[in-house]
């Protein structure tokens, strides 16, 4: 006989954490997976319910608990969406939506380019300077990138500019440069 | 030496636009990138979610996502500063006093110790030659060349926890290999390095130890041959 996940909380407890879910799965979800923000909220209950049916309803979930459900369900959507091809891999600049970008094929699908080829690039340098650069690339600040990586902020520093100074040699032989 | 932002912000995006994963089986649990996001992991767990991010668009992608999402989810909280990495749980190395590390500097001047052959940086942390407290010992029998294709360089004397940077150089002080950030002390030379080195010849290899306490420690320089 099937189980019922859902029978360690009452209705309303329920419909208050679907309320909550849906506010999380909201803010993380990128615009092109927005309309299917409802399978999202309902995956992410049923993670939720399964827990409280584990330990037979004796758990308060946090926002901070409904939030990182609904981010580890939106980012498994992602993936098992990409790994199907069922979104092309430069379609939709994800949650950095831009509309002028997303407007723009062409400058997609040379950001495209050039993000391979920096990937490619990164493989090349010495490992402390492509987490560095990573991270830099990724949008963090020198301070977060020591902070992150457990190093001093100049060591960081100097790994940052090291690294984009190998960065730039590479992507000007591949022809990427400014 | 200055960051162009212009050409950062062109190298971002295109970091972004990329959300290829060319090794899905290798992908970290999406609630791993997001603790590693979020700074509940340790340096060295976090590095290792780092090295993924750089081969890894779709990763990369679910790590901005998970940065949004908390930036987001602290400014809801009444904060204004974005969520941050975690300085308080998982401190970077802490700057060695201002005092001692002035000091440091003057006694290399006067002694005519400073490391001056180290290829230049942007800039370089101070630097306790041969501290009173941790010197490091090379590990490398002196009496015997190392072998090319086997060429490991070991030494002693920090403390565990301790990272190395190391660089080999022959006599004349070309640079044959450089590594950063090792965390055993150990390194095999790779045997390309040594190409155009005949047999016998001496190479140079020193290693700054960044110890757990914040200090760096430099070693001597080390000869040895190679077969």
């Amino acid at each position: 006989m099937p189980r019922d996940p859902s029978r360690a909380l009452s209705e309303e407890e329920i419909a208050e954490l679907r309320e909550q879910l849906v506010r999380a799965v909201a803010k993380t979800c990128p615009r092109w997976l927005a309309a299917d923000a409802d399978d999202l909220v309902q995956g992410a209950l049923l993670k939720v319910l399964e827990i409280a049916r584990r330990r037979e309803g004796t758990v308060e979930f946090s926002t901070f608990y409904l939030r990182r459900t609904a981010y580890s369900t939106v980012v498994d959507e992602i993936r098992r969406r990409r790994r199907r091809r069922e979104v092309p891999l430069d379609e939709g600049p994800g949650m950095d939506d831009q509309p002028t970008l997303a407007a723009d094929p062409e400058r997609l699908s040379s950001d495209s380019e050039l993000g391979r080829a920096i990937r490619g690039c990164l493989e090349t340098l010495i490992r402390p300077r492509r987490l560095a650069v990573t991270l830099h690339l990724q949008g963090h600040k020198i301070r977060e990138v020591g902070e992150f990586l457990g190093w001093k902020a100049k060591r960081a520093e100097n790994l940052i500019y090291r690294g984009l100074d190998d960065l730039r040699g590479c992507l000007d032989r591949k022809g990427f440069g400014r | 030496m200055i960051i162009d932002h212009q050409e950062s912000e062109r190298l971002r995006r295109g970091f972004a636009a990329d959300r290829h994963a060319p090794r899905p089986e290798e992908c970290p649990p999406p609630e791993q990138i997001g603790r590693a996001a979020r700074g509940e992991l340790a340096p060295r767990e976090v590095r290792d979610v780092v090295e993924h991010l750089a081969a890894c668009g779709e990763c990369a992608e679910a790590w901005r996502l998970a940065r949004a999402f908390e930036e987001e989810a602290a400014g809801e909280e009444g904060g204004t500063e974005p969520a941050t990495p975690p300085a308080s749980r998982w401190p970077a190395r802490a700057f060695a006093p201002w005092a001692a590390a002035a000091a440091a500097v003057l006694a290399l001047v006067a002694t005519g110790l400073w490391w001056s052959e180290r290829p230049a940086g942007p800039t370089q942390a101070p630097v306790y030659r041969q501290g009173a407290e941790v010197t490091i010992h090379s590990q490398v029998p002196e009496d015997k060349p190392l072998p090319r294709d086997h060429a490991e360089l070991a030494w002693s004397g920090a403390p565990e926890g301790s990272t190395y940077d190391l660089s080999v150089s022959t006599e004349d002080l070309r640079t044959l290999d450089q590594a950063e950030d090792l965390e055993e002390p150990r390194y095999t030379v790779p045997a390309k390095a040594f190409d155009g080195l005949a047999s016998g010849a001496k190479v140079l290899w020193r290693v700054e130890a960044h110890l757990p306490d914040g200090r760096t420690v430099a070693s001597p320089t080390f000869v040895t041959a190679i077969e």
